[in-house]
């Protein structure tokens, strides 16, 4: 009896499609992209119940009231001013401790902006402390 | 003067290599891509000069609070306080590296966030971003 041999074909998977289905994936992806774009000033809140006694000649205490007037060591002060007066103080005390204090109906724009002060004179220390009840 | 024509080969791209290139960018968006998870509330957020961009989007939580005081926390929304204390109990538990970014609208005021913040101090979740646009020039 005679067997015939089968030719073989060889296996092959197409590609000439391959590169139109990676273009409609890469399409989708580039679609639903969204650039980052969280940002923020960051902070660390102190823990709960962690009270510490600081000399007063370590704290700077800038105190915000409820039309967002600003008070600097006790000193009326425009918000463009704080970032060199800060940058002062950091310069000739490095262990200061900013303290900014809000009322509660102190708006949240001035309290950025001070933060924002305080971050560009590169203040490291900076407390947030709690309006008064 | 007369111009020859010379002949020779059609002009052609090579396209042996285009799925390649393809393939890498796929790769890339598919790689850079976070998808979105919350729709959160309507805010406007203020503006500052010194801002950081946020490194991960995956130790993060979103808080965002409106003009009219509707506190959203990760697309839930919070009756009282208390519950902002409960869920950021149970992230941070789940995830000490927490990172809250608070989208506060520039119009509220100092109140409802200190409350906020006071809950999340008892939680322990203590690091917090507030969420701010870009400003082109100091002051």
């Amino acid at each position: 009896m005679l067997v015939e041999k089968r030719k073989k074909t060889t296996a092959e998977i197409p590609t000439g499609s391959m590169a139109d289905i990676a273009f409609l994936l890469l399409i989708f992806f580039i679609v639903i992209t969204t650039v980052g774009t969280d940002k923020g000033i960051d902070l660390v809140l102190p823990p709960e119940g962690d009270v510490k006694e600081i000399p007063k000649t370590n704290i700077m205490n800038i105190l915000l009231n409820d039309r967002g007037d600003i008070l600097v060591d006790e000193e009326s002060r425009f918000i463009n001013q704080i970032k060199d007066i800060v940058k002062d103080k950091i310069a000739k005390n490095d262990k200061i401790i900013i303290s900014v204090k809000t009322t509660k109906l102190t708006p949240y724009k001035v309290f950025v902006a001070v933060l924002d002060q305080l971050k560009q004179a590169e203040a490291k220390k900076i407390s947030i402390a709690e309006p008064d009840k | 003067m007369k111009f020859h024509k010379k002949p020779g080969l059609p002009p052609s791209i090579p396209a042996a290599s285009m799925s390649d290139v393809v393939f890498t960018l796929l790769l890339f968006f598919m790689v850079s891509t976070v998808i979105k998870k919350f729709t959160g509330l309507v805010v406007e957020i203020p503006e500052a000069y010194k801002v950081e961009k946020l490194h991960t989007k995956t130790h993060t939580s979103y808080i965002w609070i409106d003009a009219v005081e509707n506190i959203s926390f990760d697309d839930y929304q919070i009756s009282s306080l208390d519950e902002v204390y409960q869920i950021a109990r149970d992230k941070i538990e789940r995830d000490v590296q927490l990172l809250i970014f608070l989208r506060v609208d520039r119009n509220m005021k100092m109140g409802v966030l200190s409350d906020v913040q006071q809950e999340l101090r008892k939680a322990g979740a203590l690091r917090i971003v507030y969420g701010t646009k870009t400003k082109a020039t100091p002051n």
